[in-house]
């Protein structure tokens, strides 16, 4: 089955290959690197192909104004923005519409990670910037919001770990491109917590059978887990390093 | 602000033990007062930019983006391009700068970027006319700070400049001139037209002593700012005076003799990384090196 | 009831690190079920049956009852100061817990003892949920300090430093004839004679924060000191 799009961009051809190559359920390239900001209480890179995203996190620190603290627990505040220059059309400096929704659904991706009880009437403040979109750039914002938050030293339940998988025809994709992601027949970004098996962001739009969504699903698991054991080395890389030497 | 204060407030000691230090000479990360850090410059990683650059100096890292695009020309120079520099300095790089419109800081930097790029001409402007008086190239130049360790001034100029020298026009047909009808191909790219590369030095002064390239923590203490750039050709080509210290006319003089004599050998360190490093997706490789502090010294 | 990690050991946090109703979490872990997972990126301590991982990062302190810390004073009231302690609360300290007697705000001035930028080692007094923290600087080693060098290091890393019953803080007092304070909110306060040594103690200090996670570093440390020492005498 050979899917093509209006201008000619090849999505899937017959031998099941998809417009860079990959197969149905290869991860591109992924790179993640933590620690990598001075000034931030923790940081990460996370790319994924030509997706560049890199997280600061802060805190806990004092929140203000102090009205807007919870007296029994931390606040967790998470702002999600693109580079002008990250995407094809130059994006003006101002939050978008979009920014605003992706910062609310990040946040609440990773909150059930964090044990904010432990830090009553605080904030921790996420910050992510895009450097280069090309698809995915949410789910690579979560994967490296939840090490950022971690190499901050920040107590949580477990990594957050994210993909996107969606459909072209009748074959589920795993981790969508650029290209994907504006022609695909449906796209469904996920975030989970594998050691409390909770998901934590669950987006999709397109259209999808009962049975298609279900197959997402399973493959989506599949992948995480083996996401979740990069994100792991790449915490303790640096410190395995230091062991070796 | 009481939480950022709280961040910035150094302790007596440490601003005392400082101060000392430099009085004999001596700066805390061992440089001489006339030093600049470690410069690294990483030519054109953001595929989707028409020109982009990471660069350090020491542990500040700035990432410069350029988007071209048609626009109209200004009414009162119809046949040159635009270029418009702007700063994005987000809470990513320091707990210190906050999320919302630019912060009068922020703007500083813009301006004074700005006014070295237009001051050396470093731009033709004139070839940046589709159809003259109608449609010319709009350069956007943003620069994001990613991680402020001091001197965020002179590392947005060297990744102005280094966006611009790897940075790329369109080529652009002209189909209709009456009604505006261009047509852009984007495969097709000729570099951005410069002509010059100013670079700029940015001095702090503590106390009675001058140095250069402050950190933040000199920064922190610092009781004023001078920034001198100079062209190609060795003319001065920009100046700002910040912060509310005040300088004499001997530390002026002097600030002047060090830019003058060492403008040519930091700009042979900019030249050359831009022409000999690996651009686009291998950028990402010394991204990733020096980011995981494999490059420790700085 | 299966261990999967062993004792040591770097472990993520959620990572599963035992499976048994009978381990007791010390600090650093929690449970789901009858599962025993880490909350943090840190190393796994399990002694007979009891599980402590302690974080391997974090800039920050949390304040307990009875920690002795330093502080930056970072604003001045007519009777007290806020003090940073780097922890996400800032510190009060009343006048009279720090002169011992109570100041009259119409005849003295607070910022004659202590003024913004000035530091002092203190007691933490009060820390609960609901307030911010209370210290007390009266007493002995307590109090303003005026010279010495101090430097910041994770103060999760301050339990390394001072060593197994403080052994390692006092090795390196013993070498280096150095006066040594290291307070529960990750700062060291060092008088050496000179600068070498102060320099020798900070590089053994950043040492012990890069390899927290090593067994046989009170050896290392001491080998380095004395061999370097020597260097100095020389």
């Amino acid at each position: 089955m050979t899917i093509v799009t209006k201008d000619n961009i090849i999505l899937l051809n017959e031998k099941g290959r998809r417009s860079d190559g990959r197969k149905w359920n290869e991860l591109r390239p992924i790179s993640m690197v933590v620690g990598v900001l001075e000034r931030a209480d923790g940081s990460a890179i996370v790319e994924t192909g030509g997706t560049k995203v890199l997280a600061a996190v802060y805190g806990p620190k004092e929140m203000y104004p102090k009205h807007l603290a919870m007296p029994d627990r931390a606040i967790l505040r998470v702002a999600y923005r693109m580079t002008s220059f990250s995407v094809e059309e130059r994006k003006k400096p101002h939050p978008s519409r979009r920014e605003i929704e992706l910062s609310k659904v990040i946040k609440e991706a990773l909150e059930p990670a964090v044990i904010l009880e432990e830090f009553p009437r605080t904030v921790i403040d996420v910050y992510i910037l895009v450097l280069q979109a090309d698809g995915g750039t949410r789910v690579a914002s979560i994967n490296a919001a939840s090490l950022a938050l971690a190499d901050a030293g920040i107590p949580m339940k477990g990594l957050v770990t994210a993909i996107a998988v969606g459909r072209l025809g009748n074959q589920v994709i795993v981790d969508l491109n650029d290209v994907e992601d504006k022609y695909g027949n449906a796209d469904m970004p996920i975030a989970y917590i594998p050691s409390t098996g909770e998901i934590t962001l669950f987006q999709m739009d397109g259209t999808m059978s009962p049975d298609l969504f279900d197959k997402c699903l399973e493959v989506a698991i599949e992948t995480l887990n083996k996401i979740h054991e990069m994100q792991k080395e790449a915490l303790k890389r640096k410190y395995l390093k230091n062991k070796k030497d | 602000m009481i939480s950022e204060i709280r961040k910035e407030i150094l302790s007596n000691i440490e601003k005392e033990m400082i101060i000392s230090q430099l009085t004999k000479g001596k700066r805390i990360d061992g440089r001489g007062l006339f030093d600049f850090r470690k410069i690294n410059v990483i030519p054109a990683p953001v595929e989707k930019a028409e020109g982009s650059a990471f660069v350090s100096l020491g542990k500040t890292k700035v990432l410069v983006g350029i988007k071209v695009n048609p626009a109209m020309p200004f009414p009162d120079t119809p046949n040159e391009g635009i270029f418009v520099i702007n700063t994005e300095f987000s809470p990513v790089a320091s707990p210190l700068f906050e999320l919302g419109p630019p912060s009068e800081y922020a703007i500083e930097v813009a301006r004074v970027v700005d006014r070295i790029i237009r001051s050396s001409e470093m731009i033709k402007l004139d070839e940046l006319v589709i159809i003259p008086g109608e449609l010319v190239w709009m350069i956007n130049i943003d620069i994001y700070a990613l991680d402020d360790n001091g001197n965020l001034i002179d590392a947005s100029l060297i990744g102005t400049l280094a966006a611009l020298y790897v940075g790329y026009i369109p080529r652009v047909e002209v189909i209709d001139k009456d009604r505006k009808k261009i047509e852009i191909i984007k495969e097709e790219r000729t570099p951005i037209p410069l002509k010059d590369m100013p670079i700029s030095f940015t001095f702090a002064k503590i106390k009675d002593i001058l140095l250069l390239d402050p950190t933040r923590i000199e920064e922190n203490i610092m009781d004023a700012r001078l920034t001198i750039a100079v062209n190609n050709k060795g003319e001065i080509c920009s100046v700002q005076k910040g912060e509310g210290g005040g300088f004499k006319l001997e530390d002026i003089h002097l600030a002047k003799d060090i830019v003058i004599k060492k403008s040519n050998g930091i700009r042979k360190i900019i030249n050359d990384q831009l022409v000999k490093k690996p651009r686009g997706k291998e950028a990402w490789n010394e991204i990733r090196r020096l980011s995981y502090g494999e490059d420790e010294e700085s | 009831m299966p261990i999967f990690v062993k004792n040591m050991e770097i472990v993520a946090p959620g990572e599963l690190i035992a499976q048994g109703k009978n381990y007791k979490i010390v600090e650093g872990a929690y449970r789901i079920n009858d599962k025993v997972y880490s909350e943090f990126l840190g190393i796994l301590y399990i002694r007979e049956g009891s599980i402590r991982v302690v974080p391997l990062q974090g800039n920050f302190y949390m304040p307990k009852v009875g920690d002795t810390v330093i502080g930056i004073v970072i604003d001045c009231n007519p009777v007290s100061w806020t003090v940073n302690i780097r922890a996400p609360y800032l510190a009060r300290l009343d006048a009279s817990d720090f002169l011992g007697k109570p100041i009259d705000p119409n005849k003295d001035k607070i910022t004659k003892y202590m003024d913004i930028g000035d530091v002092v080692m203190a007691k933490i007094a009060v820390a609960d949920r609901v307030t911010n923290p209370q210290l007390i600087a009266h007493g002995k080693g307590l109090g303003k300090i005026t010279h010495g060098k101090i430097i910041a290091v994770p103060p999760k890393k301050v339990p390394r430093i001072l060593g197994k019953d403080r052994s390692m803080i006092k090795m390196i007092r013993d070498i280096t004839k150095a006066e040594i304070r290291v307070s529960n909110n990750g700062y060291v306060w060092i008088k050496a004679d000179n600068k070498t040594v102060e320099q020798l103690i900070i590089l053994a200090i950043q040492r012990i924060i890069r390899e927290a996670h090593l067994p046989g570093l009170t050896e290392k440390i001491r080998e380095m000191l004395s061999s370097k020492l020597k260097d100095v005498e020389s």
